[in-house]
Order: structure tokens, then sequence, then C-alpha cells
């Protein structure tokens, strides 16, 4: 994100202000301890790490302490500021820590001060062999042109006061990135699993394209449910049919005589004949078996069956 | 804004694992609507191929002939008249009269009436059919 907040150079004899708009604040060498050292380290981390031990017996109080740390051409820059007394400085000059994005030291901005900066009436400020120093205005020439400072700062890296505009929401960098990844695994897992739903779908409106290719009068929906209609009439009746015929011959047994079938294409009827009492019994009895057949006569000698289709 | 970048950053996954859902549940519910049409229209097509490779074969009046062929001409009256066949057989024995079923049973007429009478040892047998 763009940062647009001016860059207001903060100093212990600068006048209140009185803007509530979102700056940036740059502080002078006043509000920081600072040492600049040509130590062979690869990363700004273990420079942040050993910043302590370089302050030691430097400051006057041990305790409440922070360090920043950057690369400044070879050299590393070691800064040591008192948080505290930052903000205290922040709000005697009408400075409220909400409107504060990031604190940036002058150091930062050694590359713009090459020509002088003043301050107020006393000093300015300067850069001294590759340090932003306070200097007295009668140690520069009466020739001397001042320079102004920039409105935004150009430096990435800053200092953030706890509770200030420019710290960190709720989330820090690892946990958001965390939660992203997660986030993100899902949405990949459910587009993975959308698609194979779409790719299902198509497989099956394909196979149905494919089986119409072999009888394109089959295209429409219509026509094709008529036709299935009308067949499947016809296999069921005829299927009734034959197997009625199949149901009969299994009721033929010694003694039993079948004289007479009828098949219409509603009913199918048949006559047993049967040689005596005890083999009419017994096809009685088969006929019991076999529920679809119903009993329409029956005689001393014979029985006539019936199957609606 | 900047204060809550991560937040927002994470806001904006959310939103986007948001819409993967929906996509795949609006995919999921689209195919489970359409899966059952697909696989009835699936379904209805291979039963009526099926079906119609039986019930529509083109042979049929060659596979008639050849069951006509079974028993002796002289106990055989036969009239076919495009797709329709009227045929009466007398002086069937049983073994005959069952062979002549089973023959006729396997082609795919549809039988109109079939009317079967014994007379003293022999059968005789009435057909109507269409194809």
């Amino acid at each position: 994100m763009r940062n647009n907040r001016e860059l207001l150079l903060v100093h212990t004899s600068m006048a209140p202000i009185r803007s509530k708009a979102r700056i940036d604040v740059m502080l002078t060498p006043q509000h920081y301890t600072l040492k600049r050292e040509m130590i062979p380290l690869k990363y700004r981390h273990q420079a942040q790490k050993i910043a302590p031990s370089l302050f030691d017996g430097l400051l006057e109080e041990a305790e409440g302490y922070a360090y920043f740390v950057y690369k400044e051409e070879d050299a590393w820059v070691f800064i040591a500021y008192h948080p505290e007394t930052i903000r205290s400085l922040l709000q005697s000059k009408g400075i409220r820590l909400e409107q504060v994005g990031k604190i940036f030291f002058a150091q930062q901005a050694k590359s713009k001060l090459e020509t002088p900066l003043k301050l107020d009436e006393k000093y300015a400020l300067s850069v001294v062999e590759s340090v932003v120093s306070m200097v007295p205005l009668q140690c520069l020439s009466q020739e001397e042109h001042f320079t102004t400072l920039p409105k935004q700062c150009s430096a990435s890296l800053g200092v953030t006061l706890k509770g200030a505009g420019g710290e960190e929401g709720i989330l820090s960098l690892p946990k958001a990135l965390g939660f992203v990844a997660i986030f993100l695994s899902f949405a990949t897992m459910f587009i993975v699993e959308g698609h194979a739903y779409q790719k299902e779908e198509a497989t099956q409106a394909k196979r149905v394209d494919a089986l119409v290719e072999t009888m394109p009068v089959l295209q429409s929906k219509l026509q094709r449910e008529s036709i299935f209609k009308k067949y499947k009439t016809i296999d069921t009746q005829e299927r009734k049919k034959r197997d009625s015929i199949k149901q009969l011959s299994k009721l033929i047994f010694k003694g039993v005589v079948l004289t007479e079938v009828s098949l219409s294409p509603t009913k199918v009827k048949a006559t047993f004949v049967c040689d005596n009492t005890k083999t009419l019994q017994r096809l009685l009895d088969a006929l019991k078996e076999n529920p679809s057949f119903k009993l329409l006569e029956k005689k001393v000698d014979s029985v006539q069956v019936e199957r609606v289709l | 804004m900047s204060k809550y970048k991560y937040e927002l950053i994470v806001l904006l996954s959310f939103m986007v694992m948001g819409g993967a859902w929906f996509y795949k549940h609006q995919q999921s519910l689209h195919f489970v609507s359409q899966k059952s049409e697909l696989e009835s229209s699936i379904y209805t097509l291979q039963e009526v191929i099926a079906l119609k490779d039986i019930w529509g074969t083109k042979s049929i009046s060659k596979q008639l002939d050849r069951v006509k062929g079974i028993v002796p001409k002289q106990k055989v009256k036969w009239s076919k008249k495009g797709k329709k066949l009227t045929a009466s057989f007398h002086d069937l024995t049983p073994k005959e009269l069952n062979k002549l079923l089973s023959k006729l049973f396997n082609v795919a007429v549809q039988i109109e009436t079939l009317h079967i009478k014994r007379e003293s040892s022999s059968y005789s047998m009435e057909l109507k059919c269409k194809w």
C-alpha cells in the first residue's frame, strides 16, 4: 500500500503542532543514540540480535530501550531509542500517537542532508563523517544554503510505537500468511471438486450424445419416451403371454390333459381334464401354488383357469 | 487501513475460499439435479435400443417362414399379408405342438390371438399375430 502520510521532523525546540492529519515522524539525533559499525553480518535479524550489546555502557538507563538496525552502504547502522521518551516528546508537541504512522530517524535521510537542514536559530542537521548530527549554525559558513525536508520519507524501514496508528493490526505476518495458506488451500480443494462435478456431468452428457448418435430419431426427449413406452408395453405384454403358456405347461402332469387354450390380448384361458379325482385335487393344489392363474370353473373331471394379462 | 492490511489480506483469501465453496456447491447441486435426468436418459436410450433390437428386427418374416416349415405342409394354412399373419394348424401331435409353440415364442411377434384345441388325440391351433 502506498504511503501518503506527510513527514514531520520532530526536535526539542519545535513548536507544538495543531494538525490532526496522519503523519510519519522523523526524529533528530537528540532522541536516539547511533552506532555505525562495519560488521560482517549478512542478515538484519542477526544485526538486530547483537544491537543491545553494542550499546553496553553507552545508554543512561539500560532498561526500556528498543533498537533499530539497518544497512547503510557497507556498514550496519544501530540505533537505540527509548519509546517512552519518544512518546512523551510526541505528546508534548501536540502529536497524538494515533495519528503517527512510522517513526524514522534522521540518519535514514543522510543522502538528503548532505546540504544542511536548518532546525532553529541555533542548530542545523548535517552529515558529519557519515553520521547525521546536530551542528551549531555558527559552525556553518555564512553563505551556506539550507535544504528542506522531503514531504515523504523514501526509507522503507521504520519503527512503530505501541498504540500508534502505524502499529500492526491483530494479526502478525506469519499468522496472516498461515490463515491465507489455509484458506487458499481450501479454495483450491473446492475449485478442484467443483471442476470434477462439472467434468462428470460433461462425461454423462457425452454418453447420452453417443447413444443418440446411434439412433438420431431418439434426439428428442418426447419422441424417445414415446418410442420407449410403445416398445416397453409390447415387451411386457408379450412376455406375459409367453410366460402364461409356460406356466400352463407346468400344470400338465400324468393324468392331466390340456384340452383347450385361448389367448387374447387381455387374458389367457385354459381347460384341463383329469382322469380321476385324485389327479384333479393334485391339479388344484398346483394351481394354489401358482397365484397368477385363478380358478374359473371346476367340474367333476375338469377345471378351467384364467389369467388376466 | 494499512494498520489492518494483514487482516484485509486474510479476509480477502477467506472470501476467495467462500467463492470457491459457492462454486463447488453450485456445481454439486447442478450435478445432482442433472445426474438423475442424465441417468434416466441413458437408461431410456439403452432400453429403447435394446427393445427396438428385439421387437423391431427386420428378419421376423423370415423367422416365421422357418416356423411354418416345422410341420408338414398339409397341416398348415398360412396367410401372411404385410406385417400380419393368420395361420391355422390341424392334426398336430403333442410333440409337433410343443415344438411349434417353443419356436413361435422365440420369434418377436405380437400374438393377437392363439387358440389351441384338443381333438381326440391331436391338436389344432389357430394363430393371429403381427410385428
